[in-house]
């Protein structure tokens, strides 16, 4: 028996040996192909449809809009050749692209287009990704290449929202209910204008993605590009270092150096248009614009971004991204200072009491911190924050809460309590930002949603962002951003902390990508050797 | 026999919708929901919020859901996803084979190493080499699943390029031998608690045996060291460990959960994950009453196996 023990081991020894080394070595990305990775399965492939980011970052190589925002921040055009908007602001008249064909070979027509604002307003389909399209009365297509859209008012932000929106193919939708779309297959395999088309969707292990031969621009250089789904964000440096990725974004910071050091890497480092933030939940004391501006002293942003951020962000002042073209230049943060913070309070008529806590009229200044549990840096700057407050005086408990509790009904949102909540938030590189300050935006009750979940209301920010809606002039709409994040910075309806710096690693065998604030290169253009 | 595994089974029926009443009852009362996600996501606008609401009927009371849920289940619908619009019967299909791939190899790894490991400690009781497994089995148990998949990434994906770091398949290759070399680490790490405390266990439920009359009846019989070992003491120590590999059915589908995650294996853990993180009822109620029943498997197998075991025990 023990002789047998010891041949079944061997043999067990053996196999495990020729196991590891057969087959091709690991690390190696065949020439033509692309390999990138998200960390969950795309839910949904059509754009208007879809949840999760993970879903956008490959539905964008599928679709086109009539006009794109490229990697410069410039708008450039796409299934659209031109446009012109009539003096009120009303009618928006675009000349579409001759001979453009669906990746199914059909043609890309007027119709599509107007099919499109027809999907994203249709009450029955489960529409999550749809603004703008609400402000249409009518379109019209004079011919299979003109679209004529007919405003109900002025509306600024059109180009960004609709404009700048995937188009879909009417002849996949044209004999669907509503529920079918729901559950179309369309969903999983897209049909699209774009560069790329959906081969291969391997639930939870990769989306393949081949070179469209019908596309209407440069021919792909790639013949593919794969993206795996693989859910842990160690797992995916790891992936990144033993050579298994073309490319891999959004780095943390603690694993920088140790990437850096994976030879061949490039680094390209940029700014995203997502901004760090704590919400202040206006219920007692936090009404109060001094409270809030004090707060803002009493928080050390240049110490969370040295210490927490390891440098891989930049202060914050406004909700515009700082190297994009809407934000106020001459704001500058409020400096980390103690002294000016309690001098602002102690005008607001707060005295020490037990324990050192401020007290105004018998009540303790009580402000919890919040963070989400999921994000350890938003963990840390909790407690460098709650420090600092808790030596201005307040009564400060740090928690922290997943997504789902922090944000949904019961959650510390809804108590009718002063708190404070940290997390990230951004309107990308646009300005619209009505949703976040407009007082028509603050919820009603805990079932109903609402962005201003802060509850700030000034009338003057109100009809600010009102009249920006409505000016469609370039100049007189950034005159009116200039002053609606000078109200946010005076009324502190959040304190601002940080941009986030992106990281994301290229490896050496990849041309042609390169990536900013506002986007990537267009990756008909990327190869690898 | 039949008798009784079918009492078991019907007992089980009902067991399964009083656990399915008490977990859709929490997951409703839980803070947040599936609109949770969009809550904090600033391209959707608040009136498409209001309008999913009432779209995915979560307008109703929770009790009214589930009745309809419950409805749904007993006429073999498990109703649809609420992020794919897809049946969650065909979602799960698609990740069953992987989840079932890595937990056969997972089991299969914890049989073949744990028995050598017991067998071996137990044989060499308090000498070196058993102490050394004893530490090495604490060790194991103590050590986080996740860092300890992490650890095996680097030296043997990174560093010595040997195994793929994570995925179940090269793109593109489908051959069994690169299924095996995708299955090696995640097998282990998914095992290692299962090859820890049953091995601790054989040991301890060998030196039991060891001690007993019979035993020492064998050896001056003058039957030979091997034959007494198989025959008359494995035998009898395997009670505990056939518990143990019972209640582990479902410890193994719960423990794909982190494995797969690190691992990106497209199985059946991941997905129940992310139902948890996105609160999709639907997925979440699936993933729930699949180890709910995994449990009341697991115990039915253990018991059903004491028999064959034992002759003393009768089932009535």
């Amino acid at each position: 028996m023990r002789a047998s023990w010891r041949t079944a081991m061997v043999c067990v020894a053996l196999a495990a040996l020729a196991v590891s080394t057969s087959g091709v070595a690991t690390g190696a990305v065949p020439a033509g192909t692309f390999v990138t990775v998200v960390s969950e399965n795309p839910d949904n492939l059509n754009p208007y449809l879809h949840g999760l980011l993970a879903s956008s970052t490959v539905y964008r190589f599928v679709f086109d809009s009539l006009y794109t925002l490229d990697w410069t921040g410039q708008w450039k055009p796409g299934l659209a050749t031109s446009y012109a908007v009539s003096p009120d602001g009303k009618t928006w008249t675009f000349n579409l692209r001759p001979g453009v064909r669906w990746s199914d070979g059909q043609p890309f027509t007027s119709t599509d287009v107007k099919y499109t604002w027809q999907f994203a307003t249709d009450p029955d389909i489960n529409v999550t990704y749809a603004t703008g399209f609400d402000k249409i009365a009518s379109v019209d297509t004079p011919t299979p290449t003109r679209v004529v859209y007919h405003l109900t008012e002025p509306f600024a932000p059109f180009k960004d929202e609709v404009a700048g929106a995937a188009i879909l193919p009417h002849h996949i939708f044209a004999t669907m209910s509503a529920a079918q779309i729901n559950r179309a297959p369309f969903n999983q395999r897209p049909v699209g204008t774009g560069p790329f088309v959906v081969t291969e969707f391997a639930t939870d292990d990769h989306v393949t993605l081949s070179a469209n031969p019908l596309y209407w621009g440069p021919k792909p250089q790639l013949r593919r590009i794969v993206i795996r789904i693989v859910p842990d964000q160690n797992t995916q440096v790891n992936l990144m270092k033993a050579g298994d990725l073309s490319l891999l974004a959004g780095i943390p910071p603690a694993r920088l150096d140790e990437v850096r050091r994976t030879p061949g890497a490039v680094m390209k480092r940029f700014l995203a248009p997502v901004y760090e933030l704590i919400q202040l939940d206006e219920y007692g004391f936090l009404k109060d614009a001094a409270v809030r501006q004090a707060l803002d002293f009493a928080t050390p942003k240049a110490s969370i971004i040295k210490n927490i951020m390891k440098g891989q962000a930049e202060p914050a002042v406004s909700d515009m991204v700082p190297n994009g073209p809407w934000a106020n230049k001459s704001l500058t943060p409020r400096p980390f200072d103690l002294g000016r913070a309690r001098a602002l309070l102690q005008q607001d008529g707060f005295r020490p009491g037990p324990g050192g806590i401020l007290t105004k009229n018998g009540r303790r200044l009580e402000i919890p911190l919040w963070a989400l549990s999921s994000q350890q840096t938003d963990a840390e700057t909790m407690e460098l924050i709650a420090q600092s407050w808790r030596a201005l005086g307040v009564a400060t408990d740090a928690r922290t809460a997943s997504a789902a509790a922090l944000f949904g009904q019961n959650g510390p949102q809804w108590n009718g309590k002063d708190a404070a909540l940290i997390f990230s938030w951004g309107q990308g590189i646009f300005p619209e930002n009505k949703i976040n300050w407009s007082s028509a935006y603050i919820p009603k009750d805990a079932n109903a949603p609402g962005e201003n979940g802060e509850r700030y209301s000034n009338p003057e920010m109100d009809r600010l962002l009102a009249e920006a809606e409505r000016t469609v002039d370039d100049a007189k709409r950034h005159a009116i951003y200039d002053r609606i994040q000078a109200r946010e910075h005076e009324d502190v309806p959040v304190i601002f902390l940080f941009w986030f710096m992106n990281n994301t690693a290229v490896a050496a065998n990849v041309r042609g990508y390169d990536v900013s604030t506002f986007g990537e290169t267009p990756p008909e253009g990327w190869s690898t050797r | 026999m039949t008798a009784y595994v079918a009492r078991r089974a019907a007992q089980a029926v009902v067991l399964l919708v009083a656990v399915s009443f008490v977990s859709y009852a929490i997951m409703s009362a839980a803070p947040g929901g599936p609109l949770a996600v969009y809550l904090h996501n600033p391209e959707v606008t608040p009136d498409k919020i209001d309008l999913l609401r009432h779209q995915l009927g979560l307008d109703r009371p929770w009790y009214a859901r589930y009745v309809a849920w419950l409805g749904g289940l007993a006429e073999g619908h498990w109703g649809y996803s609420y992020y794919t619009g897809r049946p969650v019967l065909d979602m799960i299909g698609e990740r069953l084979p992987a989840t079932l791939t890595l937990m056969a190899a997972a089991f299969t790894l914890a049989l073949g190493l744990s028995f050598p490991i017991g067998l071996y400690a137990a044989t060499h009781k308090y000498r070196w080499g058993d102490n050394l497994l004893s530490f090495g089995s604490f060790f194991a148990w103590a050590m986080p699943t996740f860092w300890f998949g992490l650890m095996l990434q680097l030296l043997f994906g990174v560093q010595l390029r040997l195994l793929p770091v994570a995925g179940m398949h090269e793109i593109g290759v489908t051959s069994a031998g690169d299924l095996l070399r995708h299955l090696v680490m995640p097998a282990m790490v998914l095992g290692l608690g299962s090859i820890a405390s049953w091995s601790r266990y054989l040991r301890s439920s060998l030196l039991d045996t060891l001690n007993q009359d019979y035993v020492r009846t064998a050896h001056a019989k003058g039957l030979p060291d091997s034959r007494v070992l198989r025959r008359h003491v494995l035998r009898n120590s395997l009670m505990p460990i056939v518990t143990l590999m019972g209640l582990d059915l479902p410890a193994l589908f719960s423990g794909a959960v982190v494995t797969e995650s690190i691992f990106g294996w497209p199985g059946m853990g991941r997905l129940f994950l992310s139902a948890l993180n996105n609160r999709d009822y639907p997925l979440q109620m699936a993933g729930l009453m699949i180890s709910a029943a995994l449990l009341i498997a697991g115990n039915l197998l253990a018991d059903l196996a004491y028999a064959a075991l034992d002759p003393r025990i009768r089932y009535q």
